[in-house]
């Protein structure tokens, strides 16, 4: 069986592995609010971990209107459609949601799940001033809080011992998940952008040994392949607030257009796999630390240039072309920092391109030709 | 030129002559001009009761605050920037430290000063708009206040920018690419929003604790920069000048009980913003507000108002518009009374409770208020307050583009019919920039709603 068929399958087999787990007594724990919940305590305490990550489509966002402001992100209003919409079933399935604080917008989704479900609600406070102690140490006592909600909810103590394993198990997907990505460091690149956040997403959704597994085996055979699938044009470096499961149509669009995605930069990008957590000292609180403070901030933290900065160093690195900002419609902090980010790229001399969505069908004939204009104009430069 | 304009704002002809270089070098950074001069006679005089000594008063106060922002570097002032939502005494203690500092929230002077007052707010929204927050990207427009002053150079670079994120992400998202792009040098504060629904009014103490310990890592820089500390002595002081002008102005607020409503809320705003900043002159803004309190206890006593006795009366959710009070007017125009309004009401409580460190009690008295914490927090509150005040219904403006409360309105208003069991009316406007909405279909729709009131109130009878 090839590499995309294992995974492939492995995608399509889940529904009923996940039904069939949760018939026989086993818990499934959404997570919402994407890099700032640790999976790994949810899978030690033997319930299983499920990022709800989707987006990208227009009917979510349709039904979620009577009960979500308009105002607020795409994203956030198709976290609470895709549930009502009852057609995808990792909305349907959760017994209990951990919601991530992060920004206004995913504040809401916990409320909208809150009042309008019976799936239990857990507010994991995210503090924006992730570089100083104190929020580490608010940060670490909600990890605790959580940790304590979910030994009570699934009455099971939490194992030290299985917490090591499962940090391991997870450090290990991450690590692997960083080899693949870099190997598009070479000129010839083995894997395009859109499969990187297939195995991404998949990995937020997979059972993580079976994921490793499916890793380890693409990571061994995409050595080989090295330089054999024909140079792109250009190398794109995609950047934004978030790449949403199923929200591909740039991805799609840059690639139809003559690009390639060398590197992306969102919450679920990069920064999802580039640290591991330290197994020395204290767990919880290495767990705490590298969530927090071991990833790049994001815009609506403070301060966010760090992350800015990773995005030139990246930039350099993979030896991009040209820089596309994907951001989704009403994300005040993306939108509002992109004005100082294209200022630096500008100085750096990388061309930057931004494309805003709200997750609209009628909205890509225009991103495609702003697409094909900026390909056009990396053209020029060469 | 001004000088008409200024005795009608209050100011004695001397006074005007004693600041006239300060007036002229303001009103040149802001370009107003003899148009703009000749457009805000018109307006004040339209907008507010300036029949009354204690309106000019405090007409005089604001425009003051706005002649101490423009020219704080020229006056070598140390600039220190606050921004909302924050609690107003912890920069009044700032203030209070030296008379070398400036301190203040830019923005809400602007706000009054240039939106309210002189119905000229607009080019610094639109110059916010060329410089990041774009237009059509759900942009909070007191944000946009701040950002377009800074790019228009009518407001110096800051010495400190203290960047509360304690309740909204834009706010010190704003500062940074100010930070970024003028170079304020910046401290943020933070806390996070993840209490339990079901909490308040319980007060979350881990929050607590972190927004205390937040000020205080704040009040350090503040003092690394201003070169003087915030003591708990003048944060004693500052509690005690706010509230005790609090304490006048909750008196006005009861008597807006009164059938009918005695004053306009459009007056209103000026005496309450008062408590939402920290201005210079509190002795002449608390002299206002006592002189206020007696022109409002005779009207009551006299049965004299502003609308006809009976006039449906509602809560206003959120607060009223600052730079457009035309909003106001139109909805009284067109015969409703809003005797108070949820966020400025609830800002104007004294804390529940006074702990041995000041700095508790302001994050206390923060948390006190149901919309800090939770949409439930915000909605028990605005039952409680419908309740205690015998409404008929309840008028909310929605402050669409804030993302904490703007997003907040289908469920509130669910929440709110499913309770109450009154009328609701959630009106997509905007606080902070008239632009937004269109005045006369606001109105269209207001109007109808004034029809499904007086039913309700006959139906009641």
């Amino acid at each position: 069986m090839g590499l995309y068929e294992r995974l492939n399958l492995a995608i399509a087999q889940r529904p009923l592995q996940l039904q069939q787990a949760k018939d026989s007594g086993t818990r499934i724990i959404g997570i919402s609010g994407l890099g700032y919940v640790p999976e790994e305590l949810v899978y030690a305490l033997g319930a299983i971990p499920m990022r709800l990550v989707r987006g990208g489509d227009p009917e979510p966002l349709a039904a979620a209107a009577g009960y979500m402001d308009r105002i607020l992100c795409p994203f956030s209003r198709a976290q609470f459609g895709y549930r009502i919409l009852e057609e995808e079933s990792r909305y349907q399935i959760i017994d209990f949601l951990i919601c991530a604080i992060t920004c206004q917008h995913m504040r809401r989704v916990a409320d909208v799940w809150d009042l309008n479900t019976d799936v239990e609600i857990f507010r994991l406070g995210v503090p924006h001033a992730h570089n100083t102690e104190a929020g580490l140490r608010y940060y670490l006592e909600m990890v605790r809080r959580l940790k304590e909600k979910l030994e009570a909810f699934l009455g099971i103590k939490l194992n030290e011992e299985r917490l090591r394993e499962a940090v391991i198990l997870y450090n290990r997907m991450r690590k692997l998940l960083r080899e693949i990505s870099f190997l598009r460091k070479s000129t010839i690149p083995s894997i395009t952008g859109k499969d990187i956040f297939k195995l991404m997403h998949s990995s937020f959704y997979l059972d993580p040994k079976e994921m490793v597994e499916i890793l380890e085996s693409f990571i061994a055979q995409l050595k080989n392949n090295e330089g054999k699938e024909g140079a792109a044009k250009h190398r794109i470096l995609l950047t934004g607030n978030i790449l949403a499961m199923g929200d591909y149509k740039v991805i799609e669009m840059i690639e139809e257009a003559g690009g390639i995605i060398v590197m992306e930069q969102f919450c679920g990008g990069v920064r999802h796999y580039l640290d591991n957590i330290d197994l020395n000292g204290d767990l919880l609180e290495s767990i705490a630390r590298r969530y927090l403070q071991g990833r790049a901030p994001c815009a609506f933290m403070r301060p966010s240039r760090e992350r800015i900065n990773l995005v030139v160093k990246l930039a350099e690195e993979f030896k991009v072309d040209g820089v596309i900002w994907y951001q989704l419609r009403y994300c005040d902090t993306y939108n509002m920092e992109f004005f100082y980010f294209n200022k630096i790229m500008k100085e750096v001399r990388f061309p930057v391109l931004q494309l805003e969505s709200e997750y609209d069908v009628e909205e890509g004939g225009r991103l495609m030709n702003r697409v094909e204009s900026f390909m056009e104009t990396l053209e020029r430069r060469k | 030129m001004y000088s008409k304009f200024l005795e009608m704002c209050g100011f004695e002809p001397k006074e005007i002559n004693e600041e006239k270089d300060r007036i002229e070098e303001t009103f040149k950074i802001l370009k107003i001009g003899e148009r703009e001069i000749t457009a805000a006679e018109k307006r004040v005089e339209h907008l507010y009761s300036i029949e009354l000594p204690c309106v000019r008063k405090i007409l005089k106060v604001w425009i003051n605050e706005l002649i101490d922002l423009v020219m704080a570097k020229e006056e070598k002032k140390k600039i220190i920037y606050a921004i909302m939502p924050s609690p107003a005494e912890s920069y009044l203690a700032a203030m209070l430290a030296s008379d070398k500092l400036y301190v203040g929230y830019p923005d809400y002077v602007f706000q009054i000063g240039l939106g309210a007052i002189f119905g000229n707010l607009n080019p610094l929204l639109e110059a916010a708009e060329r410089y990041g927050m774009t237009p059509g990207g759900g942009h909070c427009g007191l944000n946009k206040t701040r950002l377009g002053a800074h790019a228009l150079g009518i407001i110096p670079v800051g010495d400190l920018s203290m960047a509360w994120g304690i309740v909204c992400d834009e706010g010190p998202k704003t500062d940074e690419l100010i930070h970024e792009i003028f170079g304020t040098p910046i401290v943020y504060l933070d806390r996070c929003q993840d209490d339990p629904l079901d909490l308040f009014p319980k007060i979350n103490k881990l929050s607590v604790d972190y927004m205390v310990g937040e000020i205080k890592r704040a009040y350090a820089q503040f003092a690394e920069v201003a070169g003087v500390e915030i003591t708990n002595e003048l944060v004693v002081q500052a509690v005690g000048i706010l509230f005790g002008y609090m304490g006048w102005l909750g008196k006005v607020q009861e008597l807006m009980r009164g059938d009918p409503l005695p004053l306009s809320q459009a007056d209103m705003i000026l005496f309450i913003m008062v408590t939402q900043l920290c201005i210079r002159d509190y002795d002449a803004a608390t002299e206002a507000v006592k002189m206020l309190h007696e022109e409002v206890k005779q009207r009551v006593e006299d049965k004299r108002g502003v609308l006809p006795e009976g006039a449906p009366r509602v809560l206003w959710g959120n607060h009223f518009p600052l730079p457009d009070p035309g909003i106001v007017k139109m909805v009284e125009e067109v015969g409703i009374a809003s005797p108070l309004s949820e966020i400025w009401y609830l800002a104007t409580q004294p804390p529940g409770k006074v702990y041995d460190d000041p700095i508790e009690t302001i994050a206390h008295r923060f948390l006190e208020i149901g919309l800090m914490t939770s949409v439930t927090g915000r909605v028990k509150d605005v039952i409680r307050l419908f309740k205690s005040w015998n409404l008929d219904g309840i008028l909310w403006f929605n402050h669409a583009p804030c993302k904490v409360i703007g997003t907040d309105s289908l469920m509130i208003k669910k929440a709110l019919k499913r309770e109450l069991k009154v009328p609701v009316i959630v009106v997509e406007g905007d606080i902070y920039d008239a632009r937004f909405y269109n005045r006369q279909q606001m109105r269209t729709r207001v109007e109808s709603f004034a029809e499904m009131l007086k039913t309700h109130q006959k139906r009641a009878v």
